[in-house]
């Protein structure tokens, strides 16, 4: 099958003009070696099929200046030899949109420029002479405005002939001379500076910024979690109950269900009850992006992130990241520099997610229901605080020779596309599901493996004193004494296994260990009733759509998580104010399940998006500064009642915390070089 | 001689140089802020804070610290 490629620069409509020309007919994958999305479509012609590429966007073929981005294109040009390259240009910004022809020319590929958004060049009071540009660089030329499909006819049918014949390539094209004959600027006001003088003025342009921010907080963290529950609850039913009865029924032994039911069964439903959410953030994202908002959000709050080296962009990953840091690691691919996409990896998963919120509020509200609310505000900026001073640090150690520029292009203000919204989304979504997911289901399946696996060999003992997890939970307790943990307390430090598959989890774990339930819940296994469960399902939804009403007052769920598990009223707070030593121990457990490691699902994104290098040295940073941080907490409460000891604990442990953090760094430092174009996969 | 933060906003100024030899030579480059293009300033936010440029019909934000390596001469 013939091939045909769409090269452009970022922002020009590139991926627009490929939805036009392909249509559903698309599939993704990756560029050989690199996670460098590549997307190819089906373009039907009169008489043939084609296959259309949609290269990576880029201002140029060096690499030097793009990194990974212009080497696939460059490699791919020269390899691969398509047909022909269509190569898109935004009229707006024709000019500077120009600059890649001469490489491509010189690469000797037939071009067919195509010139986009024509629609907003009118719209800003810009003239763009196609027929000029035509002459002048003696290249065939077609002018579309992609998202209205305008101008598509003619141009399948410019391709159409000239696959048949390709007029003689010209050698060079002046791109200066060429500009200035077929493109008239607006030295007036444009339609996007107007309106950037409300976006960006300087009173009113926080305000916005801030209900934006809101609204999209509001939406992808709070409308997505109204549909968790129906996936919980379907994907349960089919690939966790049905299998297990299949087995059982099957006389299989129960290793393998352990394995199918909870392991695979289990890790599937987990990757579902992520869809909703990362689907609305997606959703939100490419509605910011495609309207041209999210640059100029960017150069709001950039003067506050350039404070702890971070560019503007970076902004958006670190506040969505309160809801979910799943998300927040994938939004973060939308930063161009290495550097700073990887900072802001690291420092995702100390945002509080919502997760993390049910825990404090199942511990706070045992031990100090009167100061509840604080104790969680103070978990929440001891999140930010420590995501502050580990950029400040990565920026000093790490990245300190490495130059960072700060300019980006601002896009022309314009009415985002519902399809090209939505195939952005089904895209990012998918590979969320196929690629993370991947990963989130083998962690799980360790997990759930070891949590079934009894003492004695035998299987099925979830939350249980004689599961294998249990048995290392207490072996493993002596490492928390530390921090307020006592012996008899292994609960809590089963909870921090558990806590990995999700930090919601951990409730659950303690719920049961610390008052195990006097009667086990028959083991009768059914299968389960699809059409119940379906209802269960589509009722969830509807119950969540209602408290979706005071989320726009409590868009962090605080007071609803209060009221839910007031409601509750567990039976294991008594055990666990038996077993912690006092409030301040229960703050410091907080404090290190708040830090001490990402929960799977981010695991699985963070190895996706950053490399297993980079994954290692975020979790190895997490645990060693989480465990001092919740045992100095700890001690400086001991400091009057045993000041020896504690004091020598604090300045020990100190100190051992500044070695253990100049050999990662010094072994950081030294696979930097080769890591980073290795990370920046 | 001037820098480009030091342009008055709406002075309408040409690139002499790109004075360092970092990226953000190769970003300018890439992006065609090159010797030669007009620039106009549209906006800046108070202090160190990002810069809002036009150059032949694109809107760029710039850190003025980065702009501060940019040198104009104004028209």
């Amino acid at each position: 099958m013939k091939e045909l490629a769409i090269i452009g620069s970022p922002n020009c409509g590139k991926t627009t003009i490929f939805n036009r020309l392909t249509g559903t007919r698309q599939r993704t994958g990756n560029w050989p070696g690199v996670t460098v999305e590549r997307k190819d479509g089906r373009l039907n012609l009169a008489d043939q099929q084609l296959n259309v590429v949609d290269l990576p966007g880029v201002y140029s073929l060096h690499d030097d200046i793009q990194g990974i981005e212009a080497r696939v294109a460059h490699q791919y040009l020269s390899e691969q030899n398509p047909e022909l390259v269509l190569m898109a240009l935004d009229a707006t910004r024709l000019p500077r949109q120009l600059a890649l022809l001469p490489e491509l020319l010189a690469m000797g590929k037939p071009v067919l420029l195509v010139v986009n958004m024509l629609d907003t060049a009118a719209a800003e009071g810009i003239k763009v002479d196609l027929a000029e540009l035509r002459k002048q660089t003696g290249l065939p030329v077609v002018g579309v405005t992609a998202s209205t499909g305008e101008g598509f006819d003619q141009l399948k049918s410019a391709i159409a002939s000239l696959l048949v014949a390709y007029p003689a390539l010209p050698k060079t094209v002046d791109v200066k001379a060429v500009a200035a004959a077929c493109y008239v600027e607006n030295y007036g006001v444009t339609r996007t500076e107007r309106i950037d003088h409300w976006m960006l003025h300087p009173l009113l342009a926080l305000p916005i910024f801030l209900l934006v921010m809101y609204m999209l907080f509001t939406i992808s963290v709070n409308l997505g979690a109204v549909f968790i529950d129906f996936f919980d609850i379907v994907l349960g039913s089919l690939f966790v109950e049905t299998p297990r009865w299949l087995l059982l029924s099957l006389g299989a032994p129960e290793w393998l269900q352990a394995f199918v039911a909870d392991g695979v069964g289990g890790g599937v439903q987990l990757v579902g009850t992520f869809i909703p959410t990362i689907g609305c953030l997606y959703l939100c994202m490419s509605v910011l992006e495609d309207s041209g908002y999210l640059s100029r959000a960017a150069f709001v709050i950039d003067r506050m992130m350039a404070k702890i080296g971070l560019p503007g962009q970076a902004f958006i990953p670190l506040i969505i990241g309160f809801g979910c840091n799943v998300p927040a690691v994938m939004a973060s691919r939308a930063l161009g520099q290495v550097s700073a996409r990887l900072t802001t990896i690291f420092i995702a998963p100390f945002m509080s997610c919502g997760a993390r919120l049910s825990v404090y509020v199942f511990v706070g509200t045992a031990f100090f229901p009167s100061q509840a609310q604080n104790a969680i505000f103070a978990l929440y900026l001891l999140g930010i605080l420590v995501a502050i001073a580990s950029a400040w640090i990565l920026r000093r150690s790490l990245f300190a020779n490495v130059e960072a520029a700060n300019v980006t292009e601002m896009p022309a203000y314009h009415k985002p596309l519902l399809r090209n919204i939505l195939t952005q989304t089904w895209h990012r979504l998918s590979s969320f599901i196929w690629r993370a997911g991947k990963r989130i289901v083998a962690v799980v399946i360790v997990i759930n493996v070891v949590s079934s696996l009894g003492s004695d060999g035998s299987w099925g003992n979830q939350n249980t004193e004689k599961s294998a997890l249990s048995v290392v939970g207490k072996t493993l307790t002596p490492m928390f004494t530390p921090m307020g943990i006592g012996e008899q307390n292994w609960p809590a430090t089963v909870g921090l296994f558990t806590g990995l598959f999700a930090k919601e989890v951990v409730v659950g774990t303690l719920d049961t260990l610390y008052a195990p339930p006097l009667v086990q819940a028959s083991d009768e296994v059914s299968l389960p009733s699809y059409g119940a469960d379906l209802a269960e399902a589509l009722a969830s939804i509807a119950e969540n759509a209602v408290g979706l009403v005071t989320a726009f007052t409590d868009p962090l769920k605080i007071t609803a998580t209060q009221e839910e598990i007031t409601a509750q009223q567990p039976g294991s707070y008594q055990a666990m104010q038996n077993l912690f030593p006092s409030a301040w121990g229960a703050f410091c457990y907080l404090v290190f399940i708040l830090l001490y490691a990402p929960c799977v699902a981010t695991i699985g994104v963070m190895q996706k998006e950053a490399g297993q290098v980079w994954l290692s040295f975020s979790v190895v940073w997490s645990l060693l500064l989480s465990y001092w941080l919740a045992t100095n907490l700890w001690h400086i409460a001991l400091l009057f009642s045993a000041p020896l000891a504690a004091g020598s604990w604090i300045v020990g442990s100190t100190v051992l915390l500044y070695v253990a953090y100049r050999l990662i760094m010094a072994q950081m430092r030294r696979g930097m070089r080769d890591q980073i174009p290795v990370v920046n996969l | 001689m001037m820098t480009l933060n030091q342009l008055h906003i709406g002075q309408l100024a040409t690139i002499l140089n790109v004075n360092s030899d970092n990226a953000l030579v190769r970003l300018c480059d890439a992006m065609g802020l090159i010797p030669g293009a007009p620039v106009t300033v549209l906006r800046r936010a108070r202090g160190k804070g990002p810069m809002q440029i036009k150059s032949m019909g694109t809107l760029y934000a710039i850190r003025s610290d980065d702009a501060e390596l940019i040198q104009v001469v104004a028209a």
